[in-house]
C-alpha cells in the first residue's frame, strides 16, 4: 500500500463512522434491517480499517501531520503510535461485537433510529481520542465522546435513567472544564500541547502540578478514579446492556489512556517522582480498588455489581501507572485489553440474561446456568479472568502488575491486588454456583423458575462465545498478539517518558 | 543408582525429555469431556468409561516409572502462560501421582456401583475425572507456576466435587471449602509473587541464596504464603475448618478421593517448599541454615499440634464421616512431624523425617482410602452414618470387619503393616533430634507424639466398638454388597501388607531414591536404608503406644467420655475465625461503603449548597427584575395617562377646531353677505361721492376766502402771545435756584441707608438664579450627559414595561 494510504488511514476510521452515523440516521427511515446492516457494516469495516494500520506503527513507527492550524501550535493533528493503535484496536474490536450483539438486544427496546447512529458516531468519537495528535484534538474528541454517549445513558429514559444521566452529564462537564484548563496550563507551560514534542514540562512548578490535577481530574473522572467515580454506578447499570459493555469496557479506558499520556507525554517519570505525584496516583488506586471491590460486595443488582467491580478494575489500571516502571506499564496497558474483553463479556451476558428473563437482581439468578449455558459459560470464563484464575488473561494480567509492583518495591500493592482478587472472588462465585448449582431446593415453587426460557439468540451467544473465549486464549499464550502489543506500547511509552 | 544420585545432586540427574507427563494429564480431562458426551446417551456405559479411564490413568502414570528411574522427566512449554509451563516428574512427584492415580482408579472402581445411592452422576464423573488431570498436574508440574495453576483448578473442579449432592448442607461446605480454597490460592500467589521478585525464578529447586539476593522481601514472609497457602489445602491445625464440614456433607467416593490423594497435594507442596526452596544449597552453618531448620522446629510442632488436636475431637465425634475427617486431619499432624522433624535434623538426619513423611502420606492414602470405602459400603447397605444407630455389623459383614481391622492395624502402627514402618521413621527423627539436641522440648515432642499415636488407636477402638461390635438394631441392613464394592479393599490390604513385611525394599527403593532432588546428607541417606525396623527399639515403643491406648481407653469406655461434646464456642472457628471473618467483613465493607456514599453525599452537598446559591442569586434577579417590573408599569400606567391626556386634549383640540370650522364656515358666509353688501354700498356710494364732488367745489371756494380773513387774524394773536412768554420765563428761574438749595440740605442727612440698600440687592443677585434665566445656552456637558442618560433609562423603562406588557 502507498504510503498516503497509511497516512490517511488514522484519519478515515475517525471520519468513516463519523459519517456513517448519518447515513444509519437517513437510512433508519426507510427499513429496520436496512439500519442494523449498516451498522454492523460500519463496525466491520472500522475495525478492519485498524487492523490496516498495523504495518505502520508495527516496528516503533509514527505516523504525525497536522491537519490544520487554528492557531500557531494549536491545531488539528494526528499521530498514530503503537499505545494509539493498542487502544484502538481493542476498541473497534469490542465495538464490532458489540454491534452484532445489539441487534438482537435492541429488537425489545424502542428508539433503535436513536441508539444506532449514535452508537457508530461514539465509535468514531472514540477512535478520534486515541489518534488524535495533541491534547487539543484530543480534548475535542473526548468531549465529543463523553457528550454523546449521554444519550447511549439516558436510553430508556425512566426515571433511573434520567437521574444517572443527570450525574453523567454534570460530572462529565466538570472533568471536561478540568481538562480544557490543564490544556490551557501545559500551553502556557510548555508552548506546545502536541503528543509528538517529547516531554513538554519538565521543570516542576506550582502551576505543573495545578496542570497535573486538573488532567488528573478530567481524565480521572471518565476512568471511574476515585473519589470521581460516583457517576460510574449510576450510569453503567442503567444503560442497555450493549452501551453499558462499551462505557464499562472501552470508554473509561479513554481516561485510562489519556493520563497514560499526560503522565509519559506531558510530564516524565523522573519529574513524576520527583515531584511525588506518583504517591498521590498510587493511593487513590489504593482506595479506587479496595472500595470498587469492597462496594461491589454489597450489591444486589446484577449490573450495578460489574459496575462497582470496573471501578476496582480502573484501580489496578491507575495503580500500573503509578509504579512507573516498564514491567508494570506492560501489566498495565494488558490489563486496559482484559479488562475490556473481561468486561464487555459480562455485560454482555448479564443484558442477555436480563434480555431473556427480565431478572437483575443477583438472588433470582438460581438455576439459570442450566438454561443459559453458553451465556453463563462466558460469564464464568469471565469472571474467573477477574479473579485471576489461571490460564486466564486476568491472572497474566494480574500477574504483570504483581511483578511489577515488586520491581518498585512495594509488596502493599500486591498485597492490594490479592486482596481485591479475594473480593472479586467473593462477589462472582456465589453468581456461578447459584447460576450452575444453585438448586431448585433452594427456590421451589418461585415464579422465576416457574419461567421456561433457552439461551439467548445466536446473534447474542455468538459474540458473547467470542469474547469469553479470548479471554481464555489471550491469558493461555503468552506471545499472543495483545500481549505483544502490551510489551511494544510499555517500551515505547517508557521510553517517551524517560527523558 | 541411589548412591550416584546421592553424590550428585539435582542438576546431574539425567534429563529426558518426554510428554508423557502432559498426557498423564490431559489423558483423564479429556476423558471427562467423552464421559459427559457418552452419558447424555447411556448412564451406566458412562461411568464404566470412567472406571476403564481411571485404569488407563493409573496405567499411564505407572509407565512414566521406567524413565523416572533413569532420570528427570521434563517438557516444558514456552508459548503458554507468561512464563512457560513446565513439566517435571522426579521420582517424588512420581510417588505422590502413583498414590492418587491410584486412589483414584480404586474409588472410580468402587463408584461403578456405589453412585446408586447418589445423585448427579455425570456431575461426579465428569469432576472427579477433570480433578484428576488437575492434582497430576500438581505432582508432575515443573515450576510454581505451573504447580499453582493446576493447584487452582484443583480447587475449582473439587468444589464440584464437594457439592456434589446439591442440597443446603453441601452447598454451604462447599462455599466454605471454596472462599478457602481461593483464599489459600491468592496467598500462595502472593508467596509465588514475591518469591519470583526475589528470586527472579520460579524454579523448584534450592532458591535461598537467590532470594537473598533480589529485593528484600522478608524470607520468613515468603515461606509463611507458601506454608499457609499448601498447609489449608493439607489440613493443618488451625487451617482444617473446611475438612470436617466438607467431609459431613460429601458421599464417601469424594471423601476417599479428598482425604487419599487432593490433601496430598498439600503435603507435596510442604515437602517442596520447605525442602527444597528453602534450603540453602549447600548444608554449611549459616543463618539461611539456621532459618530452615527453625522454619523445620516451627513446622514439627505445628505438625504435633494437627497430630493431637485432630485426635482428641476425632475421639468425640458421633458420625463416621467427621471421624474420619478429623482422623486425616490428625495423620497429617504426623506427616508434617515427619516433614519438620527432617528440616530441623538439616544436615544431620534428615532423610529419616523426610522418608517418614513421604512414607506416611503414601501410606496415609492406603488405609483412609480403605476406611472412606468401608465407610461408603456401611452406608450403600445401611443407609446410615451415625454411631448411634449403628452396631454389631460384624455378623452381617464379617469380610468388612477383618479389613477394618487391618487398616486398623496400619494406622495404628502395629509391626508388620505398613504404617509401622512411616511411624518408625518419624518417631525415629524425633528421637534423633533429641539425641542431637537433648533439650526438654525435644523430649516433650516425642511424648506428645506416642500420646498422639495411642489416641488414634482409642478413636478407631471406640469406632470398631460402635458399628461393629454391640447389638445390630433391626432392619439395619438393607442392601448386599457386590464385589466390585470389595475389590479396592483387596488392593489396598495388599499394599499395605507389602510394604508392612517388606519395608527395607519399599523404603530404599522408591522413598530413599526419591532423595534425588534434595540435598541431604549422604550418611542420613545410608542411616535410613540400614534401619533396624524391628529391633527391640522401635518395636518397644510401638508396643507403648498400644498399651497406652488400651489404658486410656478402658476408663474413656467406662465412663462415656467419648460421648462428650465440647460447646460450639470453643471451637477455633467459633473463638478465631468467625468473630475476624466479621470483624474484617464489618470494617472493609462498612467503611468502603460509607467513603462510597460519603463521597457521593459530598457531591450531592456540594451540588447542593450550589444550587443555594444559584437560587439566592436568582431570587436577586428575581427582585431586580420585579423593581423593573414594577418601575415598567408605573411607567406604562404614567404613559397610558399621558396618553388618555393626549388624547382628550386632541379630541378638545378636535372639537374645538371642528368649532371654529364651523364658525368660521359662518363667518365665510357673513363675508361673503358682507362682501356684497359692501359692492353694493361701494356703487351707491360711488354714486353719491360724484354729487358730493361738485357740491364739495363750490364749498372749496368759499372756504378759501374765509382762510384768508382768519390767517390775517392769527398773525395779529401771535405776537401776543411771544409778549406772555418772556414773563413766564423770568418767574420760572427764580424758582428753580430756590429748590437745588433745600435738596442739598436733605441729601446730607440720609445717604448711609441707602448704601445698605445696594449691597443687600447685589447679594440677592448672587445667590438666586432667575428661574426665568433658564435656557439650552446655560446647560454643561455634565448636565447634558444626565439628561441622556435619564432619557435612556426612561427610554428603557417604557420599552421594557412594554415588551412585559405584551408578554
Amino acid at each position: 500500500m502507498d504510503t498516503a494510504i497509511y497516512n490517511f488511514l488514522p484519519v478515515w476510521v475517525v471520519i468513516f463512522p463519523i459519517f456513517m452515523s448519518i447515513v444509519i440516521f437517513v437510512s433508519s427511515r426507510r427499513s429496520e434491517k436496512m439500519r442494523d446492516g449498516l451498522s454492523v457494516t460500519t463496525a466491520v469495516l472500522t475495525f478492519i480499517s485498524v487492523v490496516a494500520m498495523y504495518p505502520s506503527v508495527a516496528d516503533g513507527g509514527v505516523i504525525a501531520y497536522t491537519i490544520f492550524d487554528i492557531l500557531p501550535g494549536l491545531g488539528i493533528t494526528v499521530r498514530l503510535d503503537i499505545l494509539s493503535f493498542s487502544l484502538a484496536l481493542i476498541s473497534s474490536f469490542v465495538w464490532m461485537l458489540v454491534s452484532i450483539y445489539a441487534i438482537d438486544y435492541m429488537s425489545h427496546e424502542h428508539a433503535g433510529d436513536r441508539f444506532y447512529p449514535i452508537f457508530i458516531f461514539v465509535l468514531g468519537s472514540c477512535l478520534g481520542i486515541f489518534v488524535a495528535g495533541d491534547f487539543f484534538t484530543l480534548f475535542i474528541f473526548f468531549e465529543l465522546m463523553s457528550l454523546i454517549s449521554y444519550v447511549l445513558v439516558i436510553h430508556e429514559e425512566t426515571r433511573e435513567a434520567l437521574r444517572a444521566g443527570y450525574k453523567y452529564l454534570i460530572m462529565t462537564i466538570i472533568g471536561g472544564l478540568a481538562l480544557f484548563f490543564a490544556i490551557i496550563l501545559t500551553f502556557e507551560l510548555a508552548g506546545s500541547v502536541s503528543l509528538s514534542e517529547g516531554t513538554l514540562i519538565t521543570v516542576p512548578s506550582t502551576m505543573a502540578f495545578l496542570a497535573f490535577l486538573n488532567f488528573l481530574i478530567g481524565f480521572g473522572m471518565k476512568a471511574g478514579m476515585f473519589p470521581l467515580h460516583v457517576w460510574l454506578p449510576d450510569a453503567h447499570p442503567v444503560a442497555p446492556s450493549p452501551a453499558s459493555a462499551l462505557l464499562s469496557g472501552i470508554m473509561l479506558k479513554t481516561g485510562a489512556y489519556g493520563l497514560l499520556r499526560v503522565l509519559f507525554t506531558v510530564f516524565n517519570i523522573p519529574l513524576v517522582k520527583e515531584a511525588n505525584w506518583d504517591i498521590l496516583l498510587g493511593v487513590l488506586a489504593v482506595i479506587t480498588i479496595v472500595l470498587g471491590s469492597a462496594v461491589a460486595l454489597t450489591q444486589d443488582d446484577l449490573k450495578r455489581r460489574l459496575a462497582y467491580s470496573s471501578v476496582g478494575q480502573m484501580g489496578y489500571i491507575i495503580m500500573g501507572m503509578a509504579l512507573l516502571n516498564e514491567k508494570a506499564l506492560v501489566g498495565d496497558v494488558f490489563h486496559i485489553f482484559s479488562h475490556a474483553l473481561m468486561k464487555s463479556t459480562l455485560f454482555l451476558a448479564a443484558g442477555a440474561i436480563i434480555w431473556k428473563t427480565g431478572l437483575r437482581n443477583i438472588n433470582d439468578l438460581h438455576g439459570i446456568g442450566k438454561k443459559m449455558p453458553v451465556t453463563m459459560g462466558a460469564f464464568t470464563i469471565a469472571a474467573l479472568a477477574m479473579i485471576g484464575i489461571p490460564p486466564l488473561n486476568g491472572f497474566l494480567s494480574k500477574w504483570t502488575l504483581a511483578l511489577g509492583a515488586l520491581d518498585a518495591g512495594v509488596p502493599f500493592y500486591v498485597f492490594i491486588l490479592l486482596v481485591s482478587s479475594l473480593l472479586n472472588g467473593l462477589y462472582y462465585l456465589p453468581i456461578i454456583i447459584a447460576a450452575f448449582f444453585g438448586g431448585e431446593n433452594e427456590h421451589e415453587g418461585e415464579e422465576s423458575l416457574a419461567l421456561e426460557y433457552d439461551d439467548a439468540t445466536y446473534g447474542m451467544i455468538i459474540p458473547l462465545a467470542v469474547l469469553g473465549l479470548s479471554c481464555f486464549v489471550f491469558g493461555l499464550m503468552p506471545h499472543n498478539f495483545l500481549f505483544e502489543l502490551s510489551l511494544k506500547a510499555a517500551s515505547f511509552l517508557f521510553q517517551s517518558g524517560m527523558p | 543408582m541411589i548412591l550416584s544420585a546421592i553424590s550428585n545432586n539435582l542438576a546431574a540427574a539425567d534429563t529426558i525429555i518426554s510428554l508423557r507427563p502432559v498426557a498423564v494429564v490431559l489423558f483423564p480431562m479429556a476423558a471427562a469431556l467423552v464421559v459427559y458426551v457418552l452419558s447424555i446417551k447411556n448412564k451406566r456405559l458412562a461411568a464404566f468409561f470412567a472406571s476403564l479411564a481411571g485404569m488407563a490413568t493409573f496405567l499411564m502414570v505407572l509407565s512414566l516409572y521406567p524413565l523416572v528411574r533413569q532420570g528427570v522427566i521434563e517438557y516444558r512449554f514456552y508459548e503458554l502462560m507468561s512464563l512457560g509451563l513446565s513439566f517435571r516428574v522426579d521420582l517424588l512427584g512420581f510417588i505422590f501421582a502413583f498414590l492418587a492415580s491410584l486412589a483414584w482408579m480404586l474409588v472410580l472402581i468402587f463408584a461403578y456401583h456405589y453412585i446408586r445411592v447418589e445423585a448427579n452422576h455425570v456431575l461426579y464423573y465428569c469432576f472427579s475425572l477433570l480433578t484428576l488431570g488437575s492434582i497430576l498436574g500438581v505432582f508432575v508440574a515443573g515450576d510454581l507456576v505451573t504447580l499453582f495453576l493446576f493447584f487452582e483448578m484443583m480447587t475449582f473442579f473439587s468444589y464440584v466435587l464437594v457439592i456434589g449432592r446439591l442440597n443446603p448442607q453441601a452447598l454451604a461446605a462447599g462455599k466454605f471449602y471454596l472462599y478457602l480454597g481461593v483464599a489459600g490460592g491468592l496467598v500462595l500467589l502472593f508467596g509465588i509473587f514475591a518469591l519470583y521478585s526475589a528470586a527472579g525464578t520460579v524454579e523448584l529447586t534450592n532458591l535461598m541464596e537467590e532470594m537473598e539476593r533480589g529485593p528484600a522481601v522478608s524470607l520468613l514472609l515468603i515461606f509463611a504464603c507458601f506454608f499457609v497457602g499448601f498447609g489449608i489445602k493439607a489440613g493443618v491445625v488451625p487451617l482444617h475448618l473446611w475438612m470436617p464440614k466438607a467431609y459431613a456433607a460429601g458421599p464417601a467416593i469424594v471423601n476417599a478421593l479428598s482425604s487419599g490423594a487432593m490433601i496430598k497435594a498439600g503435603v507435596y507442596g510442604v515437602i517442596r517448599i520447605l525442602m527444597l526452596v528453602f534450603t540453602p544449597s549447600t548444608l554449611e552453618p549459616g543463618h539461611l541454615f539456621s532459618f530452615a531448620v527453625s522454619t523445620g522446629y516451627f513446622v514439627m510442632w505445628l505438625g504435633l499440634m494437627t497430630m493431637v488436636v485432630g485426635a482428641v475431637i476425632a475421639l468425640l465425634q458421633s458420625n463416621m464421616m467427621k471421624l474420619l475427617a478429623y482422623s486425616s486431619i490428625s495423620q497429617m499432624g504426623y506427616v508434617f512431624t515427619g516433614i519438620g522433624a527432617g528440616a530441623f535434623l538439616f544436615g544431620a538426619e534428615e532423610a529419616m523425617g523426610y522418608s517418614g513423611a513421604v512414607l506416611h502420606s503414601f501410606n496415609h492414602t492406603l488405609f483412609k482410602t480403605g476406611f472412606f470405602l468401608i465407610v461408603g459400603i456401611i452406608y450403600y447397605r445401611t443407609g446410615q452414618l451415625e454411631f448411634k444407630k449403628l452396631g454389631g455389623l460384624y455378623r452381617s459383614m464379617p469380610m468388612l470387619t477383618g479389613f477394618f481391622i487391618l487398616y486398623v492395624l496400619a494406622i495404628a502402627g502395629v509391626p508388620l503393616f505398613s504404617g509401622y514402618i512411616s511411624k518408625t521413621l518419624i518417631h525415629d527423627s524425633l528421637l534423633e533430634a533429641y539425641y542431637l539436641h537433648g533439650t526438654l522440648d525435644i523430649f516433650l515432642a516425642e511424648k506428645v507424639f506416642i500420646v498422639g499415636s495411642a489416641l488414634t488407636l482409642c478413636y478407631y477402638l471406640k469406632f470398631f466398638q460402635q458399628v461393629f461390635w454391640g447389638k445390630e438394631p433391626e432392619g439395619l441392613v438393607k442392601q448386599s454388597g457386590t464385589w466390585v464394592l470389595y475389590a479396592p479393599l483387596y488392593v489396598l490390604a495388599l499394599f499395605i501388607l507389602i510394604i508392612g513385611f517388606f519395608p527395607h525394599y519399599f523404603v530404599n527403593q522408591f522413598v530413599l531414591a526419591s532423595t534425588a532432588s534434595f540435598v541431604f546428607e549422604p550418611y542420613s541417606i545410608e542411616h535410613v536404608r540400614d534401619l533396624a525396623y524391628f529391633g527391640s527399639h522401635p518395636l518397644a515403643a510401638a508396643g507403648t503406644v498400644i498399651l497406652l491406648a488400651l489404658l486410656l481407653y478402658i476408663p474413656l469406655h467406662k465412663f462415656r467420655l467419648y460421648e462428650y461434646s465440647f460447646p460450639r464456642w470453643v471451637s477455633i472457628e467459633y473463638l478465631i475465625f468467625a468473630p475476624l471473618a466479621k470483624i474484617v467483613y464489618f470494617y472493609l465493607l462498612r467503611s468502603c461503603k460509607t467513603m462510597d456514599g460519603g463521597v457521593n453525599n459530598f457531591y450531592a452537598e456540594i451540588g447542593g449548597k450550589f444550587l443555594q446559591f444559584c437560587r439566592y442569586f436568582g431570587s436577586f434577579d428575581k427582585g431586580l427584575d420585579d423593581l423593573y417590573m414594577t418601575s415598567g408599569s408605573k411607567a406604562l400606567d404614567y404613559v397610558k395617562k399621558t396618553r388618555e391626556l393626549d388624547s382628550t386634549l386632541d379630541e378638545a383640540y378636535e372639537r374645538t377646531g371642528s368649532g371654529v370650522k364651523k364658525f368660521a364656515d359662518r363667518t365665510a358666509g357673513l363675508d361673503r353677505a358682507l362682501d356684497k353688501a359692501y359692492e353694493s354700498t361701494g356703487a351707491a356710494t360711488r354714486r353719491m361721492t360724484d354729487r358730493t364732488a361738485g357740491l364739495d367745489k363750490a364749498l372749496d371756494e368759499a372756504y378759501e376766502q374765509t382762510g384768508k380773513t382768519v390767517k390775517k387774524f392769527t398773525d395779529r394773536t401771535g405776537k401776543f402771545d411771544e409778549a406772555l412768554n418772556k414773563g413766564y420765563e423770568k418767574a420760572g428761574s427764580s424758582t428753580r435756584e430756590f429748590i437745588d438749595k433745600s435738596l442739598q440740605k436733605g441729601e446730607s442727612t440720609g445717604g448711609e441707608g441707602k448704601e445698605e440698600e445696594e449691597k443687600r440687592q447685589g447679594a440677592r443677585k448672587k445667590v438666586a438664579l432667575n428661574p426665568m434665566e433658564w435656557n439650552i445656552k446655560n446647560l454643561n456637558f455634565d448636565s447634558l450627559l444626565l439628561v441622556l442618560m435619564l432619557g435612556i433609562i426612561i427610554f428603557i423603562l417604557f420599552y421594557f414595561a412594554r415588551g412585559l406588557t405584551e408578554l
